[in-house]
């Protein structure tokens, strides 16, 4: 009788733990420059300022999967993320959608500088480090391979998961021949004369593209439009911030990524890193990912869109 | 043992408590899925070959790097018993290294010798020799004096003293010494294999897992987290267990377990 006694309390303490919270948002980030506008966001306090009263609480997480567990456990509203992982899950029935875009950003292919010309050259024993499948570095490299060669599917023999650091040390030591990457550890790459990009995100895209986009719970807005309107706004009001006082989004964002100031601001303004709320190249990555298999037929860019 | 049948009874009431859970609706199926969807899942994952493609990966890998390890780690211990040198490098090197997780040491052993599977066997050796070392030279340690004294009476060379003394002196602390080295070594490679994998090929047990995670599978997430449970059962009560009694028998210490 006791243990049955625990055990209900149990089950009820577990789920007493996914109920509504008014008045607080709860976000999650990942590292990266792409995220730029949520520091500016944090530092000068716009959601707060909209929504007086507000409670903002921000995670930082290392991955897009650790995103959506934490919005499955309950304990996240909204997570920033690239545009496949979030089909993924879309895909698989979580219900949350896309509210807004958050940046494009320059990604890309990088190899040794004049080893090959074409993606049909790399070798079959030559490696080449990704974060993980179904990330939007692999479907853009498998979108390239289609393009080049007809065969997405050509170079999957050769892909390495590893953390975008990993990657680096790893092009750098020549553990790796290639390395589909994004900013900062992009740049770093280029930078290197030993290396150059082979192909980029946007080659293999055809189009632009929004890199990172924000992803709201649809219980969240349901219970919160206001909120949500004014999470929004301040999404807008921190990009416009980035474009239009520079010199302190460079104090912030030094801040914020520990980085020299000069450096932040050859890469943050560098060409490539656009900031904007607007979504490009949704429909592209849903007919994409639906024809190699990744995300079934019930998904529509009507549907994941708010 | 394994399957004698009451000590496993409690599985049942476990399973009809999980479906019973699952039958609330208090979670999304992708948070909590019932068994019968774990249970399918893990038989499509069989059927597909990608399962038995995972477990075979990575019980080759703990093989491989387990080998090499165990004589290393055996040599270490039985060197360190005849030179004081030796010792004295052995013990420093292993208070330093012991400690330190395998998966630690992942990035360096990437940007040393590269990426591939000798990554994932260098990892697992780190992990297995340290322990196994220290086991196996307490052991040598723990010989009666006497017995080493009766074999320089009766003349024994150096050989056949390691052979008829040290050797099955040594025997129940290098099976414990094994057995430690097994679960240091099946977490080392299901660690390092959540680290990085090769895509396309696919990987071991814990890349398996990791996959399913990556592409929200969390029935197949699970079923790959219940071989993980039956595998180090069966390499227990199959290997181990049987083994242990054995020696313990023989030392004259045991009893038959019931």
């Amino acid at each position: 009788m006791k243990k049955t006694a625990l055990l209900i309390s149990l089950i009820l303490i577990l789920t007493g733990c996914s109920g509504k919270q008014d008045n607080t948002i709860r976000l999650a980030d990942q590292y990266g420059l792409a995220y730029a506008p949520l520091q500016i966001m944090k530092a000068r306090g716009f959601l707060q300022e909209l929504h007086p009263g507000i409670t903002v609480e921000w995670t930082r997480l290392a991955n897009t999967a650790a995103i959506r567990e934490a919005v499955l456990s309950g304990s996240l509203d909204a997570g920033f993320m690239g545009i496949p992982p979030f089909l993924i899950s879309r895909d698989k029935g979580m219900e949350w959608k896309i509210a807004a875009g958050l940046s494009r950003a320059p990604l890309g292919l990088v190899v040794s500088a004049g080893e090959y010309t074409s993606l049909a050259q790399i070798p079959r024993g030559a490696k080449i480090a990704l974060p993980q499948p179904g990330s939007i570095q692999h479907i853009l490299l498998s979108m390239a391979c289609e393009e080049q060669t007809g065969d997405p599917q050509l170079l999957d023999e050769n892909l390495i998961a590893l953390k975008h650091p990993d990657g680096l040390n790893a092009l750098f030591s020549g553990a790796v021949q290639g390395h589909f990457t994004s900013p900062p550890y992009l740049f770093q790459e280029q930078d290197d004369p030993r290396f150059e990009v082979l192909v980029s995100g946007e080659e293999a895209m055809g189009e632009p593209f929004t890199f990172i986009a924000a992803v709201v719970t649809e219980e969240f807005r349901r219970d919160n439009e206001e909120l949500y309107r004014d999470f929004l706004d301040a999404l807008d009001m921190s990009i416009a911030f980035l474009d239009t006082n520079r010199e302190e989004s460079l104090d912030i964002l030094s801040t914020a990524y520990h980085m020299d100031r000069e450096e932040l601001e050859e890469q943050l303004y560098r060409s490539g890193m656009v900031f904007e709320s607007s979504l490009r190249g949704l429909d592209r990555f849903i007919t994409f990912m639906q024809a190699s298999g990744y995300i079934g037929d019930g998904i529509s860019e009507q549907e994941v869109c708010f | 043992m394994l399957l004698k049948g009451r000590s496993w009874i409690w599985i049942l009431p476990v399973l009809l408590l999980w479906e019973g859970i699952f039958r609330l609706n208090l979670f999304s199926p992708l948070v909590f899925p019932s068994p019968g969807q774990v249970f399918l899942r893990l038989w499509q994952d069989l059927l597909s070959g990608e399962l038995p493609r995972g477990i075979l990966f990575s019980l080759s890998i703990i093989l491989i790097s387990l080998i090499p390890a165990a004589i290393l780690g055996f040599l270490m211990a039985f060197l360190s018993l005849r030179y004081r040198w030796v010792d004295s490098l052995s013990g420093k090197l292993s208070a330093l290294a012991h400690p330190l997780p395998g998966i630690a040491l992942l990035p360096l052993f990437i940007i040393w010798t590269g990426l591939g599977f000798h990554t994932l066997v260098l990892i697992v050796i780190h992990s297995v020799i340290w322990p196994f070392y220290i086991n196996v030279r307490s052991g040598f340690r723990e010989i009666p004096p006497l017995w080493i004294e009766v074999g320089r009476n009766n003349g024994f060379s150096r050989s056949r003293e390691f052979f008829h003394i040290y050797l099955p002196a040594s025997l129940p602390s290098v099976l414990a010494g094994l057995k430690i080295g097994w679960a240091r070594s099946w977490r080392a490679v299901i660690s390092a294999e959540m680290i990085f994998g090769t895509i396309g090929t696919g990987g071991g047990l814990g890349w398996f897992i990791y996959n399913k995670r990556i592409f929200m599978d969390t029935p197949g997430m699970i079923g790959g987290l219940l071989v993980l449970m039956l595998i180090g059962l069966l390499v227990e009560y199959g290997l181990f267990r049987p083994w242990e009694d054995r020696v313990q028998i023989r030392w004259g210490r045991g009893h038959v377990r019931t």
